[in-house]
């Protein structure tokens, strides 16, 4: 399990032993959607196919994160909420397990 | 009254290009013929297409060509204003001043002039009558548009009185878009940006002529490979306004048109659109 502690990336594992997943980029992705919707969900069971737009969004939002800044939470409307979520986490997750399988976060 | 950061903001843009045909050859222009043709616009297939954006927030283009030469331009603006969710916009090369005065005395169209045609060493070439001046600030929501071409670039410095009477609110300032083949690209915008161009072009068209959606405006003439076209149909309108029609094409890869990273894509924009 993956969480979002006080603006750091940690994983935790069965155990329960805690360990900092070091990825600046990754990270401030999290914390502009933690902005943007007030809250964040790591849930790999939330993914589900959408739009493509909505992965281009999450793509844009990671490579430049002030445009996350251009849209405040109560601009969002429940559904584009929902699949933006949802875009977020298939990204979030895709990029653990690029790294994971580079042996990034386990060396 | 709407103002331009509004409409920006809020509304989709959609360009009717309602004839093919214009008077000037810009060199930077592929979407235009000579030949006068389709110049009376078809009011039962302009209704049909408004009835099916009905309920979308969007700022409609009339384009072509030049739109100024389109006989009943009048009917067609009252009939893009009638819906409340559209937003009228012309953009001419000043002949619909010349024809069509009454356009700039209405706040709820906003009149673009594209009127400069480049920047030369001994002088500004403008597209219409030289008598013409460039727009002034005001509240009619008439602007003159600028294409910063390699020209612009050069010789900006050369006319500071021109710079002075266009450098305020009511003046856009274009990118140039290296579609002409004598000048080349100097920026090209992120992937990324291009893939959300994709989504939803800046900007699709409804083509007049074919009757027909048309991915992007950017391939649309003389290009080696066409935009994609779709059947202008309900099903599609609602797809293409949910940003469920286009996809990154293969044109994408290799567009040389710059887009803008930010400011054509303002996420207020999207999320405001997304669920309809």
């Amino acid at each position: 399990m993956i969480e979002l502690i006080r603006g750091r990336l940690i994983h935790v594992d069965d155990t329960g032993n805690m360990i900092e997943i070091i990825d600046k980029p990754l990270t401030t992705l999290c914390k502009s959607m933690e902005i943007m919707f007030g809250d964040v969900t790591l849930d790999k069971n939330l993914i589900e196919p959408t739009e493509d737009i909505y992965d281009y969004i999450v793509e844009k939002i990671y490579s430049m994160p002030e445009y996350a800044y251009d849209i405040s939470f109560e601009t969002f409307k429940q559904n584009p909420k929902e699949k933006i979520l949802i875009a977020f986490n298939k990204f979030f997750f895709d990029m653990i397990e690029k790294h994971e399988n580079t042996g990034r976060y386990t060396d | 009254m709407r103002t331009l950061e509004d409409i920006q903001t809020n509304y989709l843009a959609i360009d009717f290009f309602l004839t093919m045909s214009c008077n000037k050859d810009c060199h930077y222009c592929t979407s235009y013929t000579l030949e006068q043709r389709n110049l009376t616009v078809d009011m039962e297939f302009l209704k049909s297409t408004l009835h099916y954006l009905r309920n979308y927030k969007c700022r409609i283009n009339l384009l072509g060509g030049e739109p100024g030469l389109v006989k009943n331009l009048y009917e067609v603006i009252a009939e893009v204003k009638s819906n409340p969710n559209h937003v009228c916009e012309v953009l001419s090369n000043s002949t619909v001043r010349r024809r069509y005065p009454d356009v700039l005395k209405d706040p709820d169209v906003v009149y673009v002039e594209h009127m400069v045609l480049d920047f030369y060493e001994h002088e500004i070439t403008k597209l219409g009558p030289k008598s013409y001046e460039f727009h002034d600030v005001n509240d009619m929501n008439n602007y003159n548009l600028v294409i910063k071409t390699p020209n612009f670039e050069r010789y900006k410095e050369l006319y500071p009185e021109d710079m002075k009477k266009l450098s305020h609110k009511n003046t856009l300032w274009k990118q140039f878009n290296g579609r002409s083949p004598i000048f080349h690209v100097d920026e090209q915008a992120a992937e990324i940006d291009r893939k959300m161009c994709a989504a939803f072009p800046m900007v699709p068209v409804i083509d007049f002529e074919k009757q027909h959606i048309v991915h992007c405006s950017k391939k649309f003439a003389n290009n080696s490979i066409l935009s994609k076209n779709f059947d202008l149909t309900q099903e599609n309108i609602d797809k293409m306004m949910t940003f469920k029609l286009f996809k990154y094409e293969s044109y994408c890869e290799t567009c040389t048109e710059y887009v803008n990273p930010k400011g054509h894509f303002p996420l207020r924009k999207y999320v405001s659109l997304l669920n309809v």
